[in-house]
């Protein structure tokens, strides 16, 4: 029996079906990813133009009078920029935080074994091109 | 260099390191490769089985458990692999599982057996002498409470309570390992 072959065609089907799993992988991490962005980075662009349009910063600078009256209406003050924030954005903005924070903190393990992965499948594909 | 055990070699297939499972490969593939041909009767037939059955333990590596035994499980697989092709190539015809199965199984078992074995006999050695001796004349020489009672020159009763913490030290021993 020539068992040399049967290994490299083990490792052949092992490399290539590890390649897959690993693109497939990194191609549904990067979506989420890049959706989560998105997400962030639209969310605040959208809060902050809404903002600026209505001049809802105006009563922020109450923040730099004197402390006495910033003591008093702060409350005031934040509850007048919360209604005239476009909320439903502000949401969009939070659900991509934590969709961000749990793909960051969830895959942390999974992100590692698919590092080292990478480098094995790049270390195959060298000694592969070596060979031919 | 020291030599990883198939747990450990698993383990860090699971933590992507590829070149490990190759390593499992090559310690596998030639008692698989013959044991496979004692089940299918065909070199070309024994290479495909082995090939498709390391390529499918592969593929559940994840849920592999690395407490239990690699060798059990990868014989199965391969076992499972080679009557499917065989069955394939017979191409529906049935299957004559009765010769096949008595014949592989006895094969299969004995490797399994072969390996309890080893891994008792190491763990009665590493048991304290007096518990060692009398576990190696109950055990390994059959030899009867009373008789090892006269040859150690301890009573009936020491004999049985030896017995017993061995068997527990083993036991804790086996389990750890």
């Amino acid at each position: 029996m020539n068992n040399p072959d049967v290994r490299a065609s083990v490792m052949e089907k092992v490399v290539r079906f590890e390649a897959k799993r690993t693109r497939d992988w990194l191609v549904r991490f990067f979506t989420i990813l890049l959706l989560a962005i998105a997400a962030v980075v639209g969310g605040a662009f959208v809060v902050g133009v809404r903002l600026w349009e209505r001049e809802a910063w105006e009563p922020l600078t109450l923040f730099w009078e004197d402390p006495e009256i910033v003591a008093e209406f702060w409350r005031d003050t934040l509850s007048v920029l919360w209604e005239e924030t476009p909320q439903s954005w502000v949401y969009l903005v939070g659900a991509g935080i934590v969709l961000l924070v749990i793909l960051i903190i969830g895959t942390r393990r999974r992100r590692k074994v698919i590092r080292k992965r990478l480098q094995k499948l790049a270390q195959y594909n060298k000694v592969r091109q070596n060979t031919k | 260099m020291e030599t990883k055990t198939d747990e450990k070699l698993v383990a860090l297939v699971k933590e992507g390191d590829i070149a490990s499972y190759e390593e499992l490969v090559r310690r596998y593939l030639k008692p698989l490769s013959s044991y496979a041909y004692r089940v299918v009767g065909s070199r070309a037939l024994a290479e495909e089985a082995v090939s498709d059955a390391l390529f499918s333990v592969y593929k559940t590596i994840d849920r592999i458990d690395t407490k239990k035994k690699f060798s059990s499980y990868v014989f199965a697989v391969t076992r499972n692999s080679a009557i499917s092709l065989v069955r394939r190539e017979k191409q529906g015809l049935p299957l004559n599982e009765d010769v096949l199965t008595a014949d592989d199984t006895e094969v299969y078992e004995r490797m399994v057996q072969k390996d309890t074995e080893r891994e008792i006999r190491q763990a009665v050695s590493a048991l304290p002498p007096k518990y060692k001796s009398v576990v190696q004349l109950y055990y390994f020489h059959e030899i009867s409470y009373s008789e090892i009672g006269k040859r150690l020159q301890i009573p009936v009763n020491t004999v049985r309570t030896h017995l017993n913490r061995a068997k527990k030290l083993l036991r804790k021993h086996m389990t750890y390992e």
